[in-house]
């Protein structure tokens, strides 16, 4: 939006139902030029580290920001987290935890493994909206990145 | 600790043996120290009459082996008359006898009791000297066996304990035989005074007679019962206070025992219990986030369908109607699986034995359509031993199992279930083998999560598994998965040892 450079999200999310509604929601509030749904933490990472079918960087750029959601089928989404956060590349992508859990054990958890903010789905359409909406713009648009 | 409250911590038995046992070696003991003291007491009692007796004794000889000759000598040289005799000269016993007297005269003036002197004969003299029955008995037993020399036993006169002590009289000899032999041969002066024919006709080497003495003592008696009565008084508390200390002592190991083992048994508890609690803990947590998952699915494509319909999009409406359907039912089925899997806490069916051959028959039949029409192969090893299980629940496992290999199935190659029992660590185990997916090694564990599934697009809520663990874990065995890897199939493992798994 401010740069030439199209932005993209990566979406990591298991329910493809959730999956659905926040990709609508991202559509619609058309901050991102591309938004990339993975369903499980393999898939995750693989993309991340450009390994297997994501291995063409070209075609699957890096994210300037991830939507992690905790409980995820293989590899759960603390262990991406850490992953990420552990790599010297990938450290500095803001990677938001897009969860259903309030459990304060996740809560420090996702912290403990330097994640960049924590919220919860909210169950009303509407708040999901606008809780997209202004994540979306807020990471994409208004915070500065290094890179 | 009262005395009373800790005779309470005994039993019945303890007590009564508590009582007894010192007892009974009191007793023993007492008597044995009992005739020990008493022996002792007698002998030295025996010691100081012997005494008494041989300084007698020495008098005797005395007058044997020196008065007699001088008189004879002052006879024959004419200096007594011919005839003359004085028993208060001539005859020892008279002498002794008389001597005897001033002895317990002198005894009487000292206090001490009087000791019985008497000197018997079969054939007397003098009729005082007259043995009774025990006396010529003992005459008889000491001419008759001579390495005995004296003879002692306690007897009671009048509720009086005597100690009476009896020794050979000096062997009669030939200088004897002056007076005692042939009664011409006597003096004339003895004839006189002994008209009968009593102490005459003796013969040499024999004795003639006993000397006895006859002494009180019931102190020395008293002062035995004394000091045994005071002794075993000592010992039978010694002994109680020993053996109580003892059966104290063994209580409170006992009982130090149960503690410890009772507080290992809490502590298992309190381990278990906190297993427990951190299940709950995750079942809560899993509860809330996949009930609440289906719970934002409806409202969020709820809230779309509004919007679309407001802004007269109606392409995606129907999909989205689906979707939350799809997810109304979801919320349908994981609500049952929870009412099912609280229930696995109470077994529905008491345990029953029955042949395992038997229960998986029953969860293939509930399969049949399943198998037949993705043409699955299942072969179960014949010698299956019998079970004791909630058969229902047992076929539930078995029919999750079976169900999961069909599920994740290769689709390239038929399936094939292997049904059988093999050796592990855990003893006999059952095990479901097939040739499908695969699992790979770290999620081994994950997929007996509640709600934990490899595949998000699989059908089924993710509950078999560990709906399965809980049966089996409940039955008191272990539920386990093996695998090579992905592709290489997998086995399922469950133990069952609460059941009497018997070969038939």
């Amino acid at each position: 939006m401010m740069t030439g450079e199209p932005l993209c999200i990566l979406l990591v999310e298991d329910n493809p139902d959730h999956a659905e509604l926040a990709m609508r929601n991202l559509e619609q509030a058309m901050i991102a030029n591309k938004v990339v749904h993975v369903e499980d933490g393999q898939q995750a990472l693989d993309y991340l580290f450009h390994r297997g079918t994501f291995s063409d960087s070209a075609t699957y750029p890096k994210p300037h920001l991830v939507l992690l959601d905790l409980r995820l089928p293989k590899i759960d989404g603390l262990e991406v987290l850490s992953q990420i956060k552990a790599d010297e590349k990938l450290k500095m992508i803001p990677v938001v935890i897009l969860t259903t859990s309030s459990a304060e054990r996740d809560l420090a958890m996702a912290y403990e493994h330097h994640a960049n903010s924590y919220v919860t789905k909210p169950v009303d359409f509407e708040s999901f909206s606008t809780l997209l909406r202004d994540l979306g713009f807020y990471w994409l648009a208004w915070n500065k990145r290094p890179w | 600790m009262p005395l009373k409250h800790l005779m309470d911590t005994f039993g019945r038995k303890d007590r009564l043996w508590l009582i007894t046992a010192p007892l009974i070696i009191a007793v023993i003991v007492a008597i044995g120290l009992y005739v020990a003291i008493s022996s002792y007491l007698i002998n030295d009692a025996t010691d100081k009459i012997r005494n008494v007796l041989l300084s007698q004794r020495g008098l005797h000889l005395y007058i044997q082996k020196i008065m007699h000759p001088t008189f004879y000598r002052a006879r024959d040289n004419g200096k007594v008359a011919l005839d003359f005799y004085a028993p208060e000269i001539f005859s020892s016993s008279f002498i002794v006898r008389n001597m005897h007297e001033f002895y317990n005269g002198e005894r009487k003036k000292e206090g001490l009791p009087l000791i019985y002197y008497k000197m018997a004969s079969h054939n007397p003299r003098n009729p005082l000297n007259q043995a009774d029955e025990q006396e010529t008995l003992l005459i008889k037993m000491f001419n008759e066996h001579r390495n005995i020399h004296e003879f002692k036993q306690i007897q009671t006169i009048k509720g009086q304990k005597f100690l009476f002590y009896a020794r050979p009289f000096l062997e009669t000899n030939t200088a004897c035989l002056r007076c005692h032999g042939k009664r011409e041969d006597a003096p004339a002066g003895l004839l006189a005074l002994y008209p009968g024919e009593g102490g005459f006709n003796e013969q040499a080497g024999v004795f003639r007679a006993i000397e006895s003495l006859r002494v009180p003592i019931n102190n020395e008696m008293t002062a035995a019962i004394i000091a045994t009565t005071s002794v075993s008084i000592g010992l039978l508390a010694l002994l109680a206070l020993f053996f109580f200390n003892t059966r104290l002592r063994d209580l409170v190991k006992a009982k130090t025992e149960d503690l410890s083992l009772e507080i290992e048994e809490r502590k298992a508890r309190e381990a278990e219990l906190e297993d427990k609690n951190a299940e709950l803990e995750r079942f809560t947590y899993t509860v809330s986030h996949d009930l609440k998952s289906p719970l934002i699915t409806i409202k969020g494509f709820a809230g779309s369908v509004i919007k679309d319909v407001k802004n007269g999009r109606l392409d995606r409406i129907e999909r989205d109607l689906q979707r939350i359907t799809e997810a109304a039912d979801k919320m349908g089925a994981l609500l049952n699986d929870l009412l099912e899997l609280s229930r696995i806490g109470r077994m529905i069916n008491r345990p029953a034995t029955c042949a395992m051959q038997h229960l998986i028959q029953e969860a293939m039949q509930a399969l049949e359509e399943a198998i037949t029409s993705t043409g699955t192969e299942i072969s179960i090893q014949p010698d299956l031993p019998e079970v004791t299980v909630d058969q229902t629940r047992m076929v539930e496992v078995l029919q999750n199992l079976l169900e999961n290999a069909i599920k994740y199935r290769k689709e390239s190659i038929p399936l094939k279930i292997e049904i059988g029992l093999e050796q592990t660590n855990y003893g006999p185990t059952f095990f479901v083998k097939d040739n499908g997916i695969g699992i790979e090694q770290d999620y081994l564990e994950t997929i007996f999560g509640l709600f934990n599934k490899l595949d998000t697009r699989s059908e089924g809520t993710g509950i078999g598994l560990a709906l399965a663990r809980r049966i089996i874990e409940f039955h008191g065995g272990k539920i386990w998965a093996e695998s090579q890897g992905p592709g290489q199939g997998s086995t399922m493992y469950f133990t069952l040892p609460m059941a009497a798994t018997t070969t038939p």
